[in-house]
């Protein structure tokens, strides 16, 4: 008998996510992957896969799932849902689990062992635009079947973190100027640096409209087309800008005034319509510096997990 | 030592972007696949993207620093290596009916005929000069100047795949079914486009060259039923 878990409600938008494909965006293909990495991770070390495995990424409204396995265990990590959060629990068959709202951005479901797909160009992530990658291509739907690679849970005691990994919630996204921001004033990057923009609900994981000042650009509002990367704060003609999620297209015909350091993605990916963000000017090499510091606080979550 | 001062810009902490030209030129975007080859392999690289005008590099940036990066990018020699033969590849595209539905309106703008356009865009041929924006979709460099036009006023939200398109100095095909504001006056059956293609997900690589052949609705079909019954395109559209 396969060992699966059926999904009874899909959620709001309910996908497959690991931590992205890499080396395909030379063909077009954006990296996607998860919208918050460092919460895939912190789900993935409490029910002990490794960091990268494939969970499933929940936005705003979670999933309804049935356990068809002898048993699995499972954990969440993320923005908050009702069922405990960054601790180890084990169903068995026949049981449910209902993650029903999600106060925040995205809340991660891994479960020991991951699950048994094929990767698509070395990646499990779904990227829905194209329809690859993940279960089918798309968001996971009431009566989907996704198998799981390991057919019962393994017998140990359930594990639990105290506590999230610090991550700064409170202060402005670090940001380093540029590609493009040489195509704004100075008034404009002032603006940028010093005002609130306000999440608006055209809101995906291709990216963020941003709502604030207008950014007014110099000259006129497009450029011909260059590298995109993910955390990039495209501003088209409107002056409102876009800030680009996993999703994102490659390449891009408007300017970018600036992009999201690597460190703070995770945050980035947790925004949702009505979030304000501030956005803090660094160089790359303080960028550099606080992401050793992020990586080495999440290096020091194996040390906390204790039984729960 | 890169020659004739690119400008280097970061792209946070993760990129970094070598741009050689404001805007697309023939000389940029070779001078960007040259770099994009001598960099094959260079430990903490994870990406290299080249487009129209600039190479940019994604790094894993605990790996290697963009300071580190720039460094690489003086202490490298003069690329000297000429290109490699590029694939060349032959397109069939039906540029009737339904699958051409601003041919028209396009002609019109230009002051030539639906045939006139047909003819002058069939007989050219055309250099991938970027690969970008969805899976697979390919920045033909090469049009005739006589088919040149602005985008439209008013993307559509669905462009069906296939579609064949022109726009500014550009032609171009959708993979897949995305919204686009190229003008459409053909589609081609070929899938450009599987991720599951694993010896070449995307037909058409940054350098290729690209030739079309127009075909009637029949052949189309004809086509169109061959590969979704498995037909290897890459064999099938080769040169």
């Amino acid at each position: 008998m396969s060992a699966v878990l059926r999904i009874v409600e899909g959620g709001l938008f309910t996908t497959v996510q690991d931590l992205g494909r890499t080396g395909y965006q030379r063909l077009g293909v954006p990296p996607s992957g998860a919208l918050d990495p460092i919460s895939l991770r912190s789900a993935n070390l409490v029910v002990g896969n490794p960091p990268g495995t494939a969970a499933l990424e929940m936005c705003r409204v979670g999933c309804t799932i049935e356990v068809e396995a002898e048993s699995a265990r499972f954990a969440l990590a993320g923005a908050d849902v009702a069922p405990p959060m960054l601790q180890s629990f084990t169903l068995r068959r026949g049981e449910v689990l209902k993650i029903g709202r999600i106060s925040g951005g995205a809340c991660y479901l891994a479960v020991e062992g991951g699950f048994a797909l094929a990767p698509v160009l070395g990646s499990l992530s779904t990227y829905t635009r194209a329809g690859f990658g993940g279960l089918h291509g798309g968001r996971v739907q009431a009566g989907d079947l996704l198998p799981l690679a390991q057919p019962a849970a393994a017998s140990r005691r359930e594990r639990r973190l105290p506590h999230p990994v610090p991550a700064e919630r409170d202060r402005p996204l670090r940001v380093v100027l540029g590609p493009q921001d040489d195509h704004f004033s100075e008034a404009a990057i002032d603006a940028l640096l010093s005002s609130d923009f306000t999440v608006t609900p055209e809101a995906d994981r291709m990216g963020l409209r941003l709502s604030g000042p207008q950014l007014t650009h110099l000259g006129r509002p497009e450029i011909t087309s260059d590298g995109n990367a993910t955390g990039c704060l495209q501003v088209p003609g409107s002056g409102q800008p876009i800030a680009l999620l996993p999703d994102r297209h490659t390449t891009g015909g408007y300017p970018k005034i600036c992009t999201v350091i690597t460190a703070d993605l995770h945050r980035l990916g947790q925004s949702v319509p009505g979030t304000v963000l501030r956005f803090e000017a660094v160089a790359p090499e303080q960028a550099r510096a606080v992401l050793t510091r992020l990586e080495s606080a999440m290096a020091g979550m194996a040390d906390l997990l204790r039984e729960a | 030592m890169i020659p004739s001062e690119p400008r280097l810009l970061p792209v946070g902490d993760g990129a970094l972007t070598v741009e050689f030209a404001a805007s697309y030129t023939p000389e940029a975007a070779a001078r960007a696949r040259r770099l994009d080859r001598q960099l094959e392999g260079i430990d903490g690289i994870v990406e290299r993207v080249a487009t129209l005008r600039s190479l940019t590099i994604h790094v894993d940036p605990s790996r290697l620093s963009l300071r580190r990066l720039k460094a690489l990018l003086d202490d490298l020699p003069a690329a000297t290596e000429a290109e490699t033969a590029p694939a060349h590849w032959v397109l069939p595209i039906c540029y009737e009916g339904e699958r051409a539905p601003d041919l028209a309106e396009l002609a019109a703008r230009l002051g030539l005929s639906p045939q006139g356009v047909v003819e002058i865009h069939s007989a050219g041929r055309y250099h991938a000069a970027m690969v970008g924006g969805y899976p697979g979709f390919p920045y033909l460099a090469g049009l005739d100047p006589r088919l040149s036009a602005p985008r439209r006023t008013i993307p559509r939200l669905a462009v069906p795949a296939g579609s064949l398109g022109v726009a500014n100095e550009f032609t171009a095909i959708y993979p897949q079914t995305v919204p686009g504001g190229w003008s459409l006056i053909g589609r081609t059956p070929v899938p450009l486009f599987d991720a599951t293609r694993l010896a070449r997900p995307a037909l058409i690589a940054t350098g290729d060259e690209v030739s079309f052949r127009p075909v009637p609705p029949a052949e189309f079909e004809a086509l169109s039923a061959g590969f979704r019954e498995g037909a290897d395109p890459v064999a099938l559209c080769r040169a």
